[in-house]
């Protein structure tokens, strides 16, 4: 059990460890940051949902766990739409209400990929039991 | 080690390799190295990269 808990987590540590250390020595913009985080939430996301549609075509999970996998993916798919706008703005117009708005879609990004991620995992750790 | 702790062990290896490699490679390399800052084109492309959830359940019902 505590094995598939490491594999479940592995993403969601990789995606927090590599937002902490934000490539501390070099300094990377604030763009290039925002960017890569997005970028990272996005593989996050792709990876669970391509891993529940296999699940759901073998039967695993049924369309009530797809209704809400759907549910909780859309919200994402909304926020990190949202957080790309924004940032797609502040590259044209670096000004502190625009990084403000990039700042405040960042972390409602970060809050909808969590409720995801602990949406997917007891599923995930289901595809691995069978 | 029990029947069932290898078959638990084999099915984590296989999900593992099917997912969690790639992407793990995929966000290390997010991370690695110098990037160059983004240009305009590879920001919007993230919403081409990003689909609808549905998108991935098309062809597995």
């Amino acid at each position: 059990m505590r094995q598939k808990r490491i594999f479940i987590v592995l993403i969601a540590l990789v995606f927090m460890v590599g937002c902490a250390n934000v490539n501390v020595e070099k300094k990377a913009s604030y763009i290039t940051t925002a960017y890569q985080t997005l970028s990272t939430a996005a593989t996050v996301y792709e990876t669970g949902l391509k891993a529940l549609a296999d699940l759901y075509g073998k039967g695993i999970i049924n369309d009530e766990d797809k209704a809400k996998a759907l549910k909780y993916g859309n919200q994402f798919w909304t926020v990190c739409h949202t957080s790309v706008n924004a940032l797609s703005i502040y590259k044209q117009y670096e000004t502190p209400d625009n990084q403000n708005r990039l700042d405040k879609a960042l972390d409602a990004l970060t809050e909808a990929l969590s409720t995801f991620n602990e949406f997917i995992y007891p599923l995930l750790e289901k595809g691995l039991e069978k | 080690m029990t029947g069932a702790e290898i078959a638990l062990i084999l099915a984590l290896l296989e999900l593992f390799m099917k997912y969690g490699v790639p992407a793990g490679m995929e966000i290390y390399n997010q991370w690695s190295g110098e990037h160059p800052e983004p240009t305009l084109a590879d920001i919007e492309a993230l919403k081409l990269r990003v689909l609808k959830p549905e998108t991935y359940f098309e062809d597995k019902s």
